[in-house]
């Protein structure tokens, strides 16, 4: 037990100091708040407040990049648009194309006669610019020219936005988020999830190596049990996952729920509801999926020989358990669809598949049982052959040991 | 007293290689015991199966009187053919790490690595990390890892290569004082003068089985060949006791003179101050050095 402690202590010292660890437990939130403020800011300034109550249509219409619009009805539809300050009629085509090249108008509509057939329009312009290319003085002339039927200006005004679209799932009925804020919650908490994991686990791995490749492993596993060393060194990296994941979630909210001057710095952000009631079976997940990537991580650590093998090896496991992450829109639109299932259900993939479903919409009890029981088995049998690696092959040096060397490294003795 | 170790008819094969091949022998506390073989001889195994790293296939193996348990790891020191040290650690914090798993207290480790440290001039050091330090200084740290926390029972395996004369001196020293503090020292070396000079017994092992096995002094003269070797001027052949000579291949000037069986070094000497026009400059027992008997053992072998 001291033993075990001692490496856990040393562990937890050596790489909680690393650059890496404290840039991704503390760096990380902060950056990636910074990056949601300033792209909320981008947004603010050119997408129209989605949240904003119809408004009146404006005396003037603001035609982007155009000053001076000139248009030329040949369709005889628009008879009842009254004459506007930068929306001038013209009959005579050579008068309009006069004016345009005396620069006294920027741009010409030409309405064709068949317009209400065919919605063809001409535009003429001195030279072409991208701002001068606008449908935007026709919207207004049709607007217009129905504004003079409609005696509701708020319903003019709704045509011009007509849908601001909520949503909801019936497949997570009892959730009253709207897509939008549960694909960041998915998101997030898988993106969490993977970096946490893969991210201790994997320093786990780097450890084992990095004693393997200086040769210190033979003086260690003389001095205590390899099983004390891997254990030392599992429960270490996971005490810094966890607090990297209670750190992650501590910063997060606070920084969503800071304000300046009374409102939210991203009102979006604000609006999420972090479900409470899966944490503790995420809690529990976050655990298992840990402690079975840290035997994966572990046994691939004992039989790579350098720092470049490992992770060559470890794509192999990495890469399947991240496939529900690319599959992650049908966790949001059918959660409870077959594949969801089937990949909550399969182990290695079980973690981030049953995080993801958890945080968008109730599990049934039965799938949270299964999963983890087959969770909690793959995870002692891989303890295991990982225990078995780090005492034979640990010590063998040189190359790594072919595929189907692997189960004689595992079931031989010593 | 129970022997700081007790091999007992052990055999260890990899695949159809026979590494190690009924081999027996004992190492008793206090004494130094030099283990010696060509490369590949099952030296090293031998040593990874007394400290359990590996299993032998038939024999037993005692240490300190029993099989190997947790506690008695504690009581032994290792010191590895290919050394190992964290790299990006500090000096003192990785002897630190490394004397409490070896049973110390934190406070302990850190005092006894201190004062480790300084008797190996190293104390100024101790706050660089490992991989500041120059290839001998590391060998040093190393070597002070072994002995951090005063073991029982220390097993060394090519405790001075890399080192220059100066600190094979110092190495030396702890290692003869680990011997009159009554511990057990194991090395394994191929530096057979300083065996000649340290060792009390020796274990040669080649292709698994023992070689030679007893008292350095013993096994030196056990090789001895009825000869002297003989520096000087005069006509050896014609000497009456020599049966045949032959120049000695180290000696500028030196001849090995064979005896006959009925004549000791004693009568050749009186003979060659008897003879007129003979003078000597040196006159030694041919006994041969352990690198010659090295030699001997493994060609014989192959």
């Amino acid at each position: 037990m001291n033993a075990i402690w001692q490496v856990f202590r040393y562990e937890i010292l050596r790489n909680g100091r690393r650059r890496g660890y404290l840039f991704t437990t503390f760096g990380f939130p902060i950056v990636a708040f910074l990056f949601l403020l300033v792209m909320q800011n981008i947004n603010a300034g050119s997408a129209p407040e989605p949240e904003a109550a119809a408004e009146a249509i404006t005396e003037f219409a603001d035609f982007e990049g155009i000053e001076q619009a000139a248009y030329i009805d040949q369709s005889g539809l628009f008879t009842d648009v009254p004459e506007e300050p930068n929306l001038i009629r013209y009959t005579d085509l050579e008068a309009a194309r006069a004016d345009l090249i005396a620069d006294a108008v920027d741009a010409v509509y030409v309405i064709d006669p068949d317009f209400a057939d065919t919605g063809k329009v001409t535009l003429m312009v001195r030279e072409v610019s991208l701002n001068g290319i606008t449908t935007a003085p026709v919207y207004h002339l049709i607007y217009t020219e129905i504004g003079e039927l409609i005696t509701d200006q708020r319903i003019l005004a709704r045509m011009q936005d007509p849908v601001n679209l909520n949503t909801i799932n019936l497949q997570r009925e009892g959730t009253e988020q709207n897509e939008d804020t549960s694909f960041v919650l998915v998101y997030g908490f898988a993106i969490l999830f993977a970096i946490t994991v893969f991210g201790t686990s994997g320093y786990l791995m780097q450890s084992v190596i990095e004693e393997k490749e200086n040769r210190l492993v033979e003086i260690l596993i003389t001095s205590i049990r390899p099983g004390q060393l891997l254990t030392g060194k599992i429960l270490a990296l996971g005490t810094l996952g966890l607090f990297q994941l209670i750190a992650w979630i501590g910063i997060s909210y606070l920084l969503v729920n800071s304000q300046a001057n009374g409102a939210a710095l991203i009102p979006f952000l604000a609006t999420l509801r972090i479900p409470t009631e899966p944490l503790p079976i995420l809690a529990i997940y976050f655990v298992l999926g840990y402690l079975m990537f840290s035997a994966v991580f572990g046994g691939i650590g004992a039989i790579s020989n350098s720092i470049s093998e490992g992770p060559q090896l470890s794509v192999i496991f990495v890469l399947p358990s991240m496939v529900p992450f690319y599959l992650f829109p049908m966790f949001i639109s059918q959660p409870d669809g077959t594949l969801p299932v089937l990949f909550s259900l399969f182990p290695l993939t079980a973690p981030l598949s049953m995080t993801m479903r958890l945080v968008s919409a109730p599990v049934p009890g039965w799938q949270i049982v299964i999963s983890v029981i087959l969770l909690a088995l793959t995870t002692i049998a891989l303890f295991w052959a990982a225990g078995r690696l780090f005492r034979v092959q640990s010590l063998l040096a040189g190359k790594v040991p072919k595929l189907r060397d692997l189960p004689r490294l595992v079931f031989e003795k010593a | 007293m129970v022997n700081a170790i007790h091999v007992d008819h052990v055999s260890k094969t990899y695949g159809s290689f026979r590494a190690v091949d009924d081999l027996s022998f004992e190492v008793n506390q206090g004494e130094i015991f030099a283990m010696l073989g060509p490369n590949g001889a099952g030296k090293s195994t031998t040593i990874r199966m007394i400290l359990d790293i590996l299993k032998p296939d038939v024999g037993t193996i005692s240490v300190f009187g029993g099989p190997l348990t947790d506690a008695k790891k504690d009581r032994i020191g290792y010191l590895p053919e290919e050394r190992g040290l964290y790299r990006n650690v500090k000096v003192l914090e990785m002897m630190t790490y490394l004397g409490t798993l070896k049973g110390m207290t934190q406070r302990n480790a850190q005092s006894r690595s201190k004062e480790l440290l300084e008797r190996l001039a190293l104390i100024e050091h101790r706050d660089k990390k490992v991989s500041e330090l120059s290839k001998g200084m590391q060998q040093k740290v190393q070597f002070a890892v072994t002995v951090l926390h005063d073991p029982d029972l220390i097993i060394v395996d090519e405790p001075f290569s890399g080192l220059d004369p100066v600190n094979t001196l110092v190495i030396k020293d702890l290692m003869l004082d680990m011997k009159q503090r009554g511990k057990a020292v194991v090395m394994s070396s191929h530096e057979m003068h300083q065996v000649e000079e340290m060792a009390d017994r020796l274990l040669m092992i080649n292709r698994g089985r023992q070689a030679l096995y007893g008292p350095v002094d013993e096994v030196r003269r056990r090789y001895a060949i009825h000869a002297v070797i003989v520096e000087g001027q005069g006509a050896w052949e014609q000497l009456s006791g020599v049966q045949r000579v032959e120049p000695h291949k180290n000696g500028r000037n030196a001849a090995i003179l064979h005896l006959a069986p009925n004549v000791t070094s004693n009568d050749l000497l009186a003979t060659i101050a008897a003879a007129p026009n003979a003078t000597i400059e040196r006159f030694e027992l041919a006994v041969p050095s352990l690198n010659d008997i090295f030699i001997q053992v493994a060609g014989r072998d192959e």
